[in-house]
């Protein structure tokens, strides 16, 4: 038995997907977080959302946009910048090639998180394909619209397990004029000194990371209100203004240290430190949302999940090197609403949860199992059907590792090459491995 | 009536003290701030703790009662309108603000906690609670959660569902749960942002922690007459075009001006045929570049009076004003129905002419305030319901609020669906869309008995549309395929 892989280029085919097969289906996007939380679980359909391109409407004076979901975000952000405007937005994994989608089912964030807020805030509405075919669609194309339950929060960190997004209408904001950055290299807990009295003073940052020694503070406007504004940053903290190449190379490596993290951490910005300082491995702190990424040895994953959790926090695995670390660590509180939520939605579970663990699991399976583990390793009986079921079934060490590489079938049916990231093992992985968004 | 079982049960998970069943003092709950829709609630709880609402919650639960969770009331949509036979679990009684955090930037309150009374907390510490609904001064942060409100400022700073972290819900079996956290990071589906919004029929938030924002530095409020409405909306279109996000731009015409003008004395030009007030906040070297160049374009569009702002008090009364504007046209009109609906704003200037006409041909007047930058109208119709005129006037604020979905909005911005556009909905969302929502609120909700008959079409509410198949509205407008 095969995976069959179907590549919907529209509502309709995607639709279609869902309602002309059966069996299990495992929604893939560009592959771009194929090891967070994780790994998945066999499936006898993989549908894969890169064919789902393109903008659908867009009219620049609305300040919104609408477009496949499987659009990469930064061909969106080449489109919408010849406007002057952007999806205000900048999670690391962006510059590889991931979709909107994927991004989207990730819950995903990146620095201008402070200022702009994640995805589940940029979202103004959804059309999303439901396990059995059916299209449903939520919120609209307008930025203010309360009209009906908000269902594209629920696609917002899904991981594909409720439904397939296959068109997504996001909020833009006007490219702003002037973007400078100031930094100061220092310890953690001297950024958070730092961050305490910037915070205090009205200069308005719209990203605020201590990146493995480095506090970058980056503000946006007007050339000279951004000017005025550095040269206060420059005096608050001893600092210096970046020039833009500077800049540029600081956040690229900010984005670098996010990509290589193994954890993502979020707890109180004020535990952060404390939380971080008991790891001496490197880190990126977003000293005022509380998000982080580490960089921790495989077998350090569970210790941060353990620190973490004590510190009121939620932590997530980002790299499949961990073993038999679990994927999170703390577990949600209403877990039987995500339950009853699955029922609903997908009562054949046909769409992959296993990044989930037990928790999407009716309770009585649920409960044969430990909480909040990662039950989908390679020992499991059906990660072994997974491989047999797929094409390239042989890579096996290498879906363990690899970062959205892409089989050569797999490749075919995708006009883009998506992703630049670098494999450890530069080998193939099976296609059913490799899927994250939705 | 309640069974006897049913009544004791709820007597004893919240205390007698606690209860309220004398027939006249139920007469306060029957209606929300739409008060056409009335009924009487068999009996109101007010639960003093978290644990009292789960407690009332589950008696309810056991005893299939179904039950309205009720803030301060200000509603506009008839969310919080009893059910016959049901009871209202009000929360005015949970009214503590247990922590500000300056440090971390964030307050826990009690659902029964004013919006204003947030921002007051905060301010000592020069932070403040960023959504504003123009009922600030007695809404509740829980009411807020309900509805999703926005207010003036949503354009730039966003609406409650992005300023709410975390709160614990009491579900509709009475499961006390947490969605959201420390942060914005997720263990899976974003349940809080469902719940944010879904108008009290997933549950009742009870301890909440909302984010705090620096207070600005700098804030910059004009007033500003223009010779039509169109020419105030090409303003909004050019700020837009040149990249300025204000904090608010609201725009009124003539009869909503005059409305409030006679209430509070804003200083607004009686006879202008349209005003804007246009409110830039931010760090004050910014500020103030972006004030002079909204200047320059209110001016480019035949501006003929710009008042600006010197003092807070002038800023406050500017705002008075406008916010005063919906119970002002009580002064002009013996009854008015205010309606909510969206637009995207390229298209503002065509709703309103429609919006005129539509009016004229009905014979009623429509005043006109709305929220210009994110498209959200606020038509008033303006009737004497002493002269029979009623009917016309719910059925031409349905036509309008029907009209706004026809050119590509919402039926709602910031009002809710609740119970007074629920049989709307059809003209917005596919038979698949609301099938989709209604799973969603049986995953939450299995019985049906929190805020039943809200939100979604009902056939009991709406009536029975049987008959061919005919397009849907948005089928022909080519925005949904019939698959």
């Amino acid at each position: 038995m095969t995976a069959t892989i179907l590549t919907p280029t529209d509502l309709r085919s995607a639709c279609e997907a869902f309602a002309e097969t059966g069996g299990t289906v495992r929604i893939q996007g560009a592959g771009t977080a194929a090891s967070w939380a994780g790994t998945t679980g066999a499936a006898d359909v993989v549908v894969d959302t890169t064919g789902l391109t393109g903008i659908r409407s867009y009219n620049p004076a609305d300040m919104t946009v609408s477009v496949g979901a499987g659009t990469p975000l930064d061909q969106l952000q080449d489109e919408v910048a010849q406007h002057g405007q952007r999806v205000a937005f900048d999670a690391a994994r962006v510059r590889r090639g991931a979709t909107v989608a994927g991004l989207i089912a990730t819950a995903d964030s990146g620095p201008l998180a402070l200022g702009y807020g994640s995805m589940r805030d940029l979202v103004i509405g959804a059309t999303v394909v439901l396990a059995d075919g059916t299209p449903a669609r939520t919120g609209g194309h307008v930025i203010k619209n309360v009209a009906g339950y908000d269902l594209a929060k629920l696609m917002h960190g899904s991981y594909g397990a409720y439904g397939l997004m296959a068109e997504v209408v996001l909020r833009l904001h006007p490219a702003p004029e002037a973007q400078r950055t100031v930094a100061l290299d220092c310890t953690l807990p001297e950024a958070a000194d730092h961050t305490r009295s910037l915070l205090a003073e009205a200069q308005e940052p719209v990203s605020l990371e201590w990146a493995d020694g480095t506090l970058l503070v980056r503000i946006e406007g007007t050339t000279d209100g951004t000017t005025a504004r550095a040269r206060r940053l420059v005096e608050l903290t001893g600092g210096r203004a970046l020039s833009d190449d500077e800049a540029a190379e600081s956040w690229q490596r900010h984005a670098r240290l996010v990509d290589d993290a193994t954890v993502r951490v979020g707890c109180r910005p004020s535990r952060l430190p404390g939380v971080l300082g008991r790891f001496d491995s490197p880190a990126v702190a977003g000293l005022a949302t509380g998000v982080a990424t580490l960089s921790v040895p495989a077998a350090q994953v569970d210790h941060v999940h353990d620190a973490v959790t004590e510190a009121g926090g939620t932590s997530v695995r980002r790299s499949a090197s961990g073993g038999q670390a679990r994927s999170w660590g703390q577990q949600p509180s209403a877990l039987h609403v995500l339950r009853a939520i699955k029922r609903e939605l997908d009562p054949a579970f046909r769409l992959d949860a296993e990044r989930f663990g037990t928790w999407l699991k009716p309770a009585a399976a649920a409960s044969a199992e430990p909480a909040g583990r990662d039950t989908s390793t390679g020992t499991t009986p059906s990660r072994a059907a997974s491989r047999t079921a797929s094409p390239t079934a042989s890579g096996d060490s290498a879906d363990e590792t690899a970062h959205g590489a892409v089989t050569p079938d797999d490749a075919a049916l995708r006009p883009v090459a998506r992703t630049q990231a670098p494999t450890d093992s530069g080998g193939t992985e099976p296609a059913g491995t490799e899927q994250e968004d939705s | 009536m309640l069974d006897r079982a049913a009544h004791d049960a709820l007597v004893a998970a919240v205390g007698t003290e606690n209860v309220i069943s004398d027939p006249v003092q139920l007469r306060s709950y029957e209606c929300d701030g739409l008060t056409g829709f009335r009924q009487i609630p068999s009996l109101v709880v007010l639960p003093r703790a978290t644990e009292h609402v789960a407690n009332a919650v589950r008696a309810c639960h056991r005893h299939g009662v179904p039950f309205v969770a009720r803030g301060a009331g200000t509603g506009l949509s008839g969310g919080a309108m009893p059910v016959a036979d049901g009871v209202v679990i009000s929360l005015q009684r949970m009214r503590e603000i247990v922590d500000i955090d300056p440090v971390d930037r964030r307050a826990v309150l009690q659902p029964g906690v004013t919006n204003l009374d947030i921002t007051k907390a905060a301010a000592a510490h020069g932070l403040y609670y960023a959504p504003d609904p123009s009922s600030q001064q007695v809404c509740t942060i829980g009411g807020n959660i309900a509805e999703n409100s926005g207010g003036a400022h949503c354009l730039k700073y966003g609406f409650t569902t992005n300023h709410v972290l975390s709160m614990t819900v009491v579900l509709p079996d009475g499961e006390i749960v947490t969605l959201g956290g420390d942060t914005d990071e997720q263990l899976g589906p974003d349940l809080r942002g469902v719940v944010i919004g879904s108008e009290g029929t997933l549950g009742i938030a009870c301890d909440i922690t909302v984010r705090l924002l620096r207070t600005p530095e700098t804030v910059r409020t004009l007033l500003a007459d223009f010779p039509s409405v169109t020419a105030a909306g090409d303003v909004v279109s050019d700020l837009v075009a040149a990249g300025i996000i204000p904090a608010a731009v609201e725009m009124m015409d003539n009869l909503a001006i005059q409305a409030a003008e006679k209430a509070v004395g804003a200083g607004y030009t009686l006879s202008t045929p349209a005003a804007l007030v246009v409110e830039l906040d931010g760090p004050e070297s910014e500020c103030e570049a972006q004030f002079a160049e909204v200047r320059a374009i209110c001016d480019r569009h035949g501006c003929t009076r710009l008042h600006i702002a010197e003092t807070a008090a002038e800023r406050a009364r500017i705002w008075k004003g406008r916010k005063a504007a919906f119970a002002a046209v009580g002064r002009i009109s013996p009854d008015y129905i205010v309606q909510d609906g969206v637009v995207p704003r390229t298209r503002l200037a065509e709703v309103l002419n429609r919006i005129e006409n539509m009016g004229r041909d009905a014979g009623l007047r429509v005043a006109n305030v709305f929220h210009a930058g994110d498209g959200n109208l606020h038509p008033l119709v303006l009737f004497d319901e002493d002269a029979g005129e009623l009917e016309r006037a719910e059925e031409l604020s349905t036509d309008i609020a029907e009209l706004c979905v026809e050119l590509g909005g919402s039926l709602s911005g910031e009002h809710g669906i609740g119970t007074d556009k629920a049989c709307s909905m059809p003209r917005m969302f596919g038979e698949a869309d609301l099938s989709t929502m209604d799973r969603v609120r049986t995953a939450f909700d299995p019985q049906h008995l929190c805020n039943p008959g809200k939100l979604l079409p009902t056939p009991r509410l709406c009536g029975e549309q049987p008959g061919r198949y005919r397009p849907h509205p948005l089928e022909e407008a080519g925005v949904i395929e019939r698959l």
